[in-house]
């Protein structure tokens, strides 16, 4: 999960919207449009999640019943989450000129997950997701970082769903 | 200090209950091991104290409704504050200060890493909390935007592309201390009050109240650059000026064309003896008297949206918010 600045340009995207283009390839780019439209210009964020990361996180997705309109919103909601961890990823050193904007970014991009998945109406969601992002906080507090995988929480959260 | 306790017992809190429920969150919380390096830093960042504005802001706004005293009043106050601590742990790392009203901060303490993920872990514990309560009958959705806090990194944002920035306009200053400061104070107001079931109206309008208040808070702030010693300020008078924030005290006095000249050569290779002569002639400019009176200004609004709630009994407290924020020490 890369995040990059740069000054305001049209969206960039990682799947080019051509002939033949994937169901995938259509949700990843409807995902990274919404996305981007949220982000406020002055952050300068750009998000660039790995497309191969994005495509298994829709399998999963799939795989735990989540219709195909929640399905660009799902992954929104979870290139947000997963871009604001990767911000704060160890190894954080007072000595980065970069720490500054890591900080911020992983703030921001946290608050914005919150608010997208309630504009989204997906609290149960945020609410299932809640003590996952704990623990990872806590484990990463504990040196322990690699405890918990995001996307597991996300398939646990959804099958918990299905079955309730 | 003595003005802060004389303002919690004004406002009849006791601020004893606050930090037992900070400290109760965080010990029942069974996913933090008892005795770690976690626990035991959350603990002390607790007992560090603070003025602990925002979680009486919660409960002065739980009184314009019925359900003032409810155990999740409380908890929302804690959690306002668990908020702001975190902001804060983050804010000395952004500014590497190596200091937190006058001992080591807590990235001073643990680390960076460790003191990063401490704040977050607040923020998340929160959230959880937040999640449980909001199952429950009566949950509110809308609390979790409480701890949605952008606006609070765009106010930082703003902060940074206009480091240095003298050409910064008096709208992008209000807009990024409204951001920056006024949000979380105005929120936590308004939270309170729609927690204890106040109607919608007035809960809009203890967010206006919050955002004047908050907005005087951070000019008084500014000012305290040039008002305070270093040792009230745990860091040398004119720090701001040195770091680049253009606050409305050197807003103003950037209109002297004489002053502007001066004021426009400090950047980030300025050492703090060369502003002292600055600093001296930016509180003989007159500057600082116009700072002072628009946060009068905004006071005085803050006090009219509290006068405009005189059907209730606790728009008193409004005004007594509004005066401590007026008699806040420079």
């Amino acid at each position: 999960m890369n995040t990059v600045y740069k000054p305001y340009t049209p969206i960039r995207y990682l799947v080019s919207p051509s002939r033949g283009a994937s169901m995938n390839d259509t949700m990843i780019r409807e995902a990274l449009e919404r996305l981007q439209a949220e982000i406020d210009p002055v952050t300068h964020i750009w998000l660039e999640p790995e497309q191969t990361m994005l495509v298994e996180a829709l399998n999963v997705f799939k795989r735990c019943g989540v219709e195909p309109l929640r399905l660009p919103r799902m992954l929104a909601i979870y290139i947000l989450l997963a871009s604001a961890l990767e911000r704060h990823a160890d190894p954080l050193s007072l000595d980065d000129p970069e720490l500054t904007r890591r900080i911020l970014d992983g703030d921001y991009l946290y608050s914005l997950y919150i608010q997208y998945a309630l504009t989204c109406r997906e609290e149960p969601l945020l609410r299932g997701l809640a003590p996952f992002v704990k623990k990872i906080q806590i484990a990463r507090a504990l040196g322990r970082s690699a405890e918990i995988r995001l996307l597991h929480a996300f398939e646990q959260v959804l099958t918990d769903s299905k079955e309730a | 200090m003595a003005l802060q306790v004389a303002l919690h017992q004004k406002l009849r809190i006791d601020l004893r209950r606050i930090d037992r429920e900070m400290k109760r969150i965080v010990k029942y919380d069974n996913d933090v091991p008892p005795g770690s390096e976690l626990e035991q830093a959350l603990l002390q960042t607790i007992e560090a104290g603070g003025k602990r504005l925002r979680p009486m802001l919660v409960l002065v706004g739980s009184r314009f409704g019925s359900r003032s005293n409810d155990q999740r009043i409380i908890q929302l106050a804690a959690a306002a504050e668990f908020i702001h601590t975190a902001s804060l742990v983050h804010d000395d790392l952004i500014d590497r200060s190596p200091l937190r009203r006058g001992e080591p901060a807590l990235h001073t303490r643990i680390g960076p890493a460790k003191a990063l993920y401490v704040g977050n872990y607040m923020s998340a514990r929160v959230v959880e909390l937040l999640a449980q309560a909001d199952e429950q009958p009566g949950g509110d959705r809308r609390s979790f935007t409480a701890v949605a806090t952008a606006e609070l990194c765009l106010g930082e944002y703003e902060q940074l592309a206009h480091a240095y920035d003298y050409d910064l306009s008096l709208e992008d200053y209000l807009l990024k201390s409204r951001h920056k400061t006024a949000h979380l104070m105005a929120v936590s107001l308004e939270f309170g009050a729609r927690a204890s079931g106040a109607p919608e109206e007035v809960c809009r309008r203890l967010y206006k109240f919050g955002e004047h208040l908050g907005l005087s808070f951070q000019i008084r702030d500014d000012l305290l650059d040039f008002t305070a010693s270093a040792e009230h300020l745990g860091k040398p008078s004119g720090s701001d000026l040195l770091g680049g924030q253009v606050t409305l005290p050197v807003l103003y006095a950037l209109e002297d064309d004489a002053l502007a000249d001066e004021i426009r050569r400090v950047g980030p290779d300025t050492r703090p003896e060369d502003i002292r002569p600055l600093l001296d002639k930016i509180r003989a400019s007159g500057s600082l008297e116009r700072a002072e009176a628009f946060c009068e200004a905004e006071l005085e609004r803050a006090r009219d949206v509290g006068r405009s709630l005189s059907a209730y009994p606790a728009h008193e407290d409004l005004l007594t918010l509004a005066d401590y924020f007026g008699g806040r020490t420079c």
